[in-house]
């Protein structure tokens, strides 16, 4: 019966959440905060524990493997751009894959920051169903990763204009690229106000950067053992 | 009314059409629906079949997985799988792409009971949630910044 309850309860919650959002203008105003801190609240107030909770609502987390999955309908409808720009696209990408995750690991240390704040840091820029997969393999927090993507898609989203006047960054293709690159779906909502061009390439940059940061993470046992070999 | 090969509606072409009655059945049932204007049931049926069908790829994924211990997450080989599926057309487009849309669409909705599991860390209001912040504002500046300087210095010429 909880199930049913706290499955309802959760899709209630989030289009109300959603609704609202669309109203304000704000970028901590996303649904992806303001559903949780709804949440929270009600199964506080229903006296509904949070294990419980998360066991009711599997059948939501359960749909993220398909929702994956389904990433391969963009890729493969833009198959002619990324076949003609594969060099570059993968160049980028990669390289972008290698900062996010070192640069996030440095300042880490530098930072001190705690070992499984660490951990789950390291994933935050790729999109949160994948973002998950990898923190669970190298011995994360998934719900503090998907906290870390989010704060990433929304700080990315915000800072992107000015970050493309610093550079004098011009071409719609590599605004697409940084924008999926480093602030994955919210970055790729952004580049739609640079076009279609823009929006394709941020697509397949933040498709890309999951499948290459899974591909560092697991293919190159080498990365985590170096990194994890630090942290210890 | 439009006539549709049979079976059409639903992506049900899987069967190549070999078992006929039961799809002449399905597209009269579907011609009824349309009829009594219930095409909103339609839809939703067609979503439910259609991440039915991508359901089965995570389902084949995890098998192969299992059988060759393959080192990936299930969730990206079976990205793999549909991807190659569709560029060696086992898989026609239209039979995913109204249940592909509708699972990006509400994707957000699949992350939010785990990111509820956030109040088991409250360490995330204390100084070192502001650390957090100031070190992902940090990281996703370098990011984005190199990421289009890197782009922008390899494309050359077309750039500016």
């Amino acid at each position: 019966m909880i199930f049913l309850f706290v499955t309802i309860l959760t899709y209630g919650l989030y289009k109300l959440a959603k609704q609202l959002t669309k109203k304000v203008d704000f970028p901590l105003f996303h649904p992806l905060l303001l559903t949780p801190a709804l949440l929270i609240g009600a199964i506080f107030t229903l006296n509904i524990s949070v294990s419980d909770y998360t066991e009711g609502a599997f059948l939501l987390t359960h749909m993220l493997g398909p929702a994956t999955i389904a990433f391969a309908i963009p890729v493969y409808k833009h198959l002619s751009v990324l076949k003609k720009h594969i060099g570059l696209i993968l160049i980028s990408v990669t390289a972008g894959s290698l900062i996010a995750i070192f640069s996030s690991f440095g300042l880490a240390i530098l930072l001190k920051m705690e070992h499984h704040f660490l951990i789950s840091l390291l994933p935050r820029s790729i999109t949160t169903p994948l973002a998950m997969e990898v923190s669970t393999g190298i011995g994360g927090q998934p719900s503090l990763t998907i906290i870390f993507v989010i704060m990433t898609g929304i700080l990315g989203g915000v800072m992107g204009p000015a970050v493309f006047k610093l550079f004098g960054v011009k071409s719609p293709i590599a605004k697409g690229l940084a924008l999926g690159m480093s602030a994955h779906a919210v970055g790729t909502n952004r580049a739609i106000e640079y076009g279609e061009e823009a929006t394709t390439f941020s697509t397949l940059a933040m498709i890309l950067a999951g499948v290459i940061t899974i591909l560092i993470f697991e293919a190159v046992p080498v990365t985590s053992r170096f990194l994890l070999f630090f942290v210890n | 009314m439009v006539q549709r090969p049979l079976g059409h509606p639903l992506g049900l072409t899987i069967s190549g059409g070999r078992a006929k009655t039961p799809l002449i059945e399905v597209s009269l049932y579907i011609n009824f629906l349309k009829e009594v204007g219930l095409s909103m049931l339609m839809k939703i049926v067609t979503i439910f079949l259609q991440i039915a069908l991508i359901y089965s790829f995570l389902l084949l994924a995890m098998g192969l997985k299992q059988v060759f211990a393959i080192p990936f997450p299930a969730t990206l080989i079976g990205l793999f799988l549909l991807f190659f599926a569709l560029v060696l057309k086992i898989v026609k487009l239209e039979w995913v792409e109204k249940g592909a849309n509708w699972l990006m669409a509400e994707l957000l909705l699949f992350f939010i009971p785990s990111a509820v599991g956030i109040v088991n860390y409250d360490e995330i209001v204390s100084w070192q949630g502001v650390n957090i912040v100031l070190l992902i504002g940090f990281s996703t500046f370098i990011v984005m910044s190199l990421t289009a300087l890197i782009v922008t210095r390899f494309k050359g010429a077309d750039a500016a």
